[in-house]
């Protein structure tokens, strides 16, 4: 099977100081990868330079084949959805709104199809009630939902969640996990997620790459990574 | 797609690249509305958009139609995204004119009176730490009167020197037909140190400082950071608005008075090369027209201009509600208040020094 996403040599930098280096990574199509690590080991940098959100000091990244670089890749950009850490959801807009960003922005469906699946996203996150609402008006824990299901607005190829379980309680976390695995099996999406939540990761990742200070230390399964003889990777195990 | 016998028969994909022009045909079919079977066999593909089609189809039909020959797969992405809409979104409703009307009154006048307390709390603790200064910042004061005066002396030095060329130039035509040319001195001085001076220094000020003390706070709200500084037992208003408070106070005079000065040179430019006056002449009727009182007058207005800008500055930014966009009409409100409340001061301080 063809990997969905192609990282080859990237090198990544804040001014002089080196945040990713030497990351050749092949995630492959239909799985849900996480991306392990401790804070600062520059996962979300990882995710961002992949969008083109953080640019690259050296290496080539193709994503769908299609080297993100390329003016071709823009026209991609509709088969990815992100989850930002923060939600990043517009203020502006109410929740059921942003979602509709998407759809009303990418396709040409009618609004009454909209609306149903503006509805059918926030059932599945459990913000059936939220659509009216500003994310002012909503937790930390409802705004990363919201963000989720505004992600999923256009059922994408690849979607990438950056802290998907940060700040949810294990019952919401447990059920977003689900959806996620949901999503996977039944819309054959590839899932990207960067987390350090364990629990999270041995329920849903089908393959781990786990970063230690800007450099891949490993790339496996659950199974494999908890016998692996890394220090910092037993290190990591056992703290959490 | 076509209906046959009450049946519904999709094929191919269902997807948000095809439910668009399968749902107008569907729209544009008599039988829609007695449709009591959807036949899946052909539909090898589906997703969120397809399933929300299926549901329109069921919403509206007259009976609840049947699913027939779904594949497990297609069975589950159903179960997945369908959703039954009980309820539409809350509309939100609109007050009529006379709702906001009286709303715009009772905010505005809640707005007055917490500014009142604020007010106090400020002058308060201003005048504490005049004193103490044992919990202010080092430097912030000098910061803060670098970043209202220093940094300011540029813009309003030259936007005064243009308003006494333009009260020069306008008031100089009508003199001369009259042969009054020297008045022009007392016209132009009397105008920039009690009305145009501090009033045009203060609008300036209440829209290069006030607003960016609105934002500036209002940031520090929203991320949490005055939150922050409470559970420190630190106070903002000491922390934050005394310096700027302290800052304000000092700085104002002295850039209405070099307002003044260069609005005064201006109107010597003016009768020297276009009246033809001397520069003693001019100088000379200034002194003998303008009174320590007027000094006075000005002067007092500044730091009253200086006092209402800070508190209506902070006042907004305290009060922000949302995120970026609540800073931004937060800013917005704080600048068209100061700048409000700066020309109603003035015309109360003429209507008290006329009386």
């Amino acid at each position: 099977m063809e990997p969905i996403i192609e990282i080859n040599d990237l090198e990544v930098k804040y001014g002089d100081f080196t945040v990713l280096e030497d990351i050749n990574l092949m995630i492959p199509e239909g799985k849900i990868t996480a991306i392990l690590g401790g804070s600062g080991c520059g996962k979300t940098t990882l995710i961002k330079s992949l969008l083109q959100l953080q640019p690259i000091a050296q290496g080539s990244i193709k994503i769908f084949q299609t080297d993100v670089d390329s003016s071709d890749f823009r026209n991609q950009l509709t088969k990815i959805g992100m989850v930002f850490q923060n939600g990043a959801l517009l203020n502006s807009l109410s929740v059921a709104e942003n979602i509709s960003i998407p759809l009303k922005q990418h396709t040409n469906l009618p609004d009454k199809i909209i609306n149903q699946i503006i509805d059918a996203k926030l059932n599945l996150v459990n913000l059936e009630e939220s659509g009216s609402l500003l994310p002012s008006e909503l937790s930390g824990g409802m705004k990363k939902r919201a963000a989720v299901a505004r992600a999923i607005a256009l059922d994408p190829r690849l979607l990438f969640c950056d802290e998907p379980s940060a700040g949810l309680d294990p019952i919401t976390s447990a059920s977003l996990d689900n959806l996620l695995v949901k999503l996977k099996q039944q819309l054959e999406m590839t899932i990207v997620i960067v987390t350090h939540e364990l629990s999270s990761v041995r329920r849903i990742a089908d393959n781990i790459v786990f970063l230690h200070d800007g450099r891949i230390l490993f790339q496996g399964s659950y199974e494999q990574i908890q016998h692996s003889n890394i220090g910092e990777i037993i290190q990591f195990f056992s703290s959490n | 797609m076509k209906i046959i016998n009450a049946t519904i028969y999709l094929s191919g994909p269902l997807t948000k690249d095809t439910v668009g022009r399968i749902y107008d045909d569907y729209r544009q079919s008599s039988e829609k509305n007695s449709i009591e079977r959807i036949d899946l066999k052909e539909v090898y593909r589906i997703d969120s958009a397809g399933v929300a089609f299926l549901d329109i189809i069921k919403s509206e039909s007259e009976l609840i139609p049947e699913l027939q020959n779904v594949s497990p797969e297609i069975k589950e992405t159903i179960k997945t995204f369908s959703v039954q809409k009980s309820e539409k979104y809350r509309e939100k409703q609109r007050p009529n004119f006379f709702e906001n009307l009286g709303e715009n009154f009772f905010t505005s006048g809640n707005n007055f009176i917490s500014g009142l307390y604020l007010s106090a709390d400020v002058f308060y603790w201003s005048l504490h730490d005049l004193f103490t200064g044992k919990h202010r910042r080092k430097g912030s004061i000098i910061q803060q009167s670098v970043l209202i005066g220093v940094n300011a002396v540029g813009i309003i030095g030259l936007l005064s020197f243009i308003l006494g060329l333009i009260l020069a130039l306008q008031s100089s035509a009508q003199l001369r037909q009259l042969g009054a040319n020297i008045y022009i001195a007392d016209l132009v001085g009397i105008s920039m140190v009690r009305e145009m001076g501090p009033m045009m220094t203060a609008i300036i000020v209440a829209g290069r400082s006030g607003s960016a003390f609105t934002s500036e706070i209002a940031t520090m709200k929203i991320s949490e950071e005055l939150d922050a500084l409470r559970t420190m037992s630190i106070n903002p208003i000491r922390f934050l608005v005394v310096p700027k408070f302290l800052a304000m106070t000092i700085c104002m005079p002295l850039l209405v008075t070099m307002a003044t000065f260069l609005g005064i040179f201006a109107g010597l430019l003016v009768a020297v090369y276009y009246l033809n006056l001397s520069a003693v002449a001019y100088i000379n009727e200034m002194f003998n027209f303008l009174t320590l009182k007027d000094q006075v007058i000005g002067l007092s207005k500044s730091v009253f201009f200086a006092w209402v800008i800070v508190i209506i500055g902070i006042y907004f930014g305290f009060k922000v509600t949302g995120g970026a966009e609540g800073v931004g009409k937060v800013t917005t409100k704080s600048v068209v208040a100061s700048v409000f409340a700066v020309i109603v001061l003035d015309a109360l301080f003429s209507l008290f020094y006329m009386i």
